[in-house]
């Protein structure tokens, strides 16, 4: 009993730094440099993509047994594209704002690697609690690596914290914190530059570079694209199916 | 803003002010990944943009037949399955039946069902609510501006190959800081474009 | 041996089809549910800027003109104080959705951005700085950008958003057509 909690909470925490999804893995870039704009949105984005994460490892690991090895791949982006849809549905009913201000992004969480990821290197070959801890764990560090890079852009590049937080927390009724809705740094001129594409690629770099020295203090391999290597799809992809033939001949 | 100088003006914003990859940020694995080598990030661009017109080709009529029957809310899983099989379908035939374009383009097809810039740029063209020949060439702008950010940036990477970089920012982080620097000179383009089709 | 093709290519199709009508009924239930919701939600959006855009007014009611929705703004006792136009142009990031607010006397009462989709920090303060709105009130037909020192018909440009500033302008200017064409019916008829 007390091994099977030790070994949840195992799984829970490598998604937040030995393996984060963004800094470790290298996996989900694109939204994490499109929505880290702002705070609000970083956290919405990290909550749908958790959601979505949590939801598709349970189902995936449920039907593991059922689903044939053959059309997995095709069956997992089914099951991960109705829950992105589902999120969107209920975003746009309840959050409004957070729809409009992660427009394409949202359902584009559909083809966010992190979640493909899991279900073929973790959900496919794990119980269902396992799986769900999993994807919880994942998706606290894909959020917590998008708010590290949302607070030094907001805080750089708009001079403000949490600017329209009332867009979030509308969702809890009106005037939730007492109408709190970001605060404004006073006598700092924003660097505009921080907002930007180009800052978003900036912030991603250093942040990278922290997680690069940390990693090396802890003598653990540092986070590189190998072209191909790390993509998650390389099960299927013929490409790589057919260089480890050659490596095999 | 009409006829031609419409269809221009979608074109050049695709290409050089909305570019998918440094302005809008889809398709940032492949970016970064295969971009090492110029030759390869020419392969995977060419591979990138026939993609995308063929999904966009595929996908437009599909989708207003969607939206007419109220089924708008299909979109999402009905576009990603149909770019998944068309890819594979290409895939298939041109390994048989065209070996020389399979060589060069096929390796990278497989790379591409997940890649947010394909299923990107279709349901961007479904918000804007661009007509089908409009859908066509915004997809063919914003493949082109994949290919003309991959070059260049190939280009740089190169040069970063040799350049004596702090331990700390060596790999990841250089690659994503001479990122910066190539996104930095592509939104010099927005005044550009403003000045061509001002009116 | 009969029993191979059954078995490797029949049962993943049937597998992968139930899934997908699993997947499909439950998106369906979910679009029942919410659909109301995010209708209502639209409309309360829409009515919220439609409000914002022309203060005075008490009530608002359809109409139409050569295709084009706009809503005729009433006072409380039922007087036509003006227009609301819901215009659509392009901008940076693409669509650009105003609701512009005239006057019977050819002012601006007031503009808003409902849909916008700029750079942040950049194209999107053109809905999160007051300043910049503020500027189109009382400017009459035929309004245009200068970078700074505006003066008359003119408005000052956001600094490093010329295409959201011209943009926005372009969108009043619309509506000003479509009130010159409105005005010309009613004198008519």
């Amino acid at each position: 009993m007390a091994d099977e909690k030790c070994s949840l909470r195992k799984e829970f925490t490598k998604g937040l730094l030995r393996e984060n999804p963004v800094l470790r893995l290298v996996l989900g870039t694109c939204p994490t440099l499109a929505v880290s704009t702002s705070m609000v949105n970083a956290i919405g984005m990290g909550v749908a993509a958790t959601i979505v994460l949590v939801c598709s490892n349970i189902v995936i690991s449920a039907l593991r047994k059922v689903i044939p090895g053959k059309v997995r791949i095709p069956a997992y982006i089914v099951v991960i594209a109705s829950f992105v849809t589902m999120v969107q549905m209920l975003v746009k009913a309840f959050v409004p704002a957070l729809d409009s201000a992660l427009g394409v992004y949202l359902p584009l969480i559909v083809v966010n690697c992190i979640i493909l990821g899991r279900a073929e290197a973790f959900a496919n070959k794990n119980p269902v609690l396992a799986s769900a801890v999993d994807g919880m764990g994942m998706g606290v560090g894909f959020t917590a690596a998008l708010f590290c890079m949302a607070l030094v852009r907001e805080l750089l590049g708009n001079g403000t914290l949490f600017d329209g937080a009332q867009n979030l927390l509308k969702v809890f009724g009106d005037n939730v914190l007492g109408g709190f809705n970001g605060v404004t740094i006073p006598h700092f001129t924003p660097i505009t530059a921080f907002i930007l594409p180009c800052g978003g690629f900036f912030v991603f770099g250093v942040l990278m570079a922290l997680a690069n020295k940390i990693s090396d203090k802890k003598k653990l391999p540092r986070a590189e694209l190998h072209g191909c290597d790390h993509c998650p799809l390389s099960a299927t992809c013929s490409k790589v199916v057919s260089e480890r033939e050659d490596k095999r001949i | 803003m009409t006829g031609v100088s419409y269809a221009a003006w979608i074109v050049f914003t695709a290409i050089l002010t909305n570019n998918f990859v440094l302005c809008k940020f889809l398709g940032i694995c492949p970016f970064l990944g295969v971009s090492k080598k110029v030759n390869t990030a020419m392969g995977m661009s060419v591979a990138v943009i026939f993609v995308m017109l063929m999904s966009t080709a595929a996908t437009w009529h599909l989708n207003q037949f969607l939206e007419s029957k109220g089924l708008g809310y299909l979109q999402t899983i009905v576009c990603i399955l149909i770019i998944a099989a068309l890819v594979q379908l290409v895939e298939i035939i041109l390994k048989k039946y065209v070996k020389s374009l399979y060589n060069a383009l096929g390796i990278y097809l497989p790379l591409i069902t997940t890649n947010c810039a394909v299923l990107g740029v279709v349901l961007l063209n479904f918000d804007n609510g661009f007509t089908f020949g409009q859908s066509l060439l915004n997809s063919l702008g914003g493949g082109v501006g994949f290919l003309v950010a991959m070059l260049i940036f190939s280009g740089v990477r190169s040069r970063l190959e040799t350049a004596d970089i702090p331990e700390t920012l060596k790999g990841l982080p250089a690659t994503l800081i001479a990122a910066s620097l190539t996104s930095v000179s592509f939104m010099g383009f927005a005044g550009v474009v403003d000045g061509i089709f001002a009116k | 041996m009969k029993n191979k093709p059954f078995k490797e290519i029949l049962v993943p199709a049937l597998v992968l089809f139930l899934i997908g009508l699993l997947c499909t009924a439950l998106l369906a239930g979910t679009n029942l549910l919410t659909k109301e919701k995010i209708a209502a939600t639209e409309k309360k959006n829409a009515d919220e800027a439609k409000a914002a855009s022309f203060a005075a007014a008490a009530s608002f009611e359809d109409a139409e003109t050569d295709g084009a929705v706009y809503y005729k703004a009433l006072g409380s006792d039922g007087t036509l104080l003006g227009y609301v136009f819901d215009v659509t142009v392009k901008s940076y990031g693409g669509d650009l959705k105003c609701m512009v607010g005239i006057s019977t006397e050819g002012r601006v009462v007031g503009t808003q951005i409902t849909v916008i989709d700029d750079t942040p920090g950049l194209g999107m303060k053109a809905k999160t700085d007051p300043n910049f709105l503020a500027q189109y009130i009382d400017k009459e037909a035929g309004v245009t950008v200068k970078k700074g020192d505006a003066a008359g018909n003119e408005i000052n440009a956001i600094t490093g958003a010329t295409i959201t500033s011209k943009a926005v302008t372009q969108a009043v200017n619309d509506a000003f057509d479509l009130y010159s064409k409105i005005k010309d019916g009613d004198s008519n008829g």
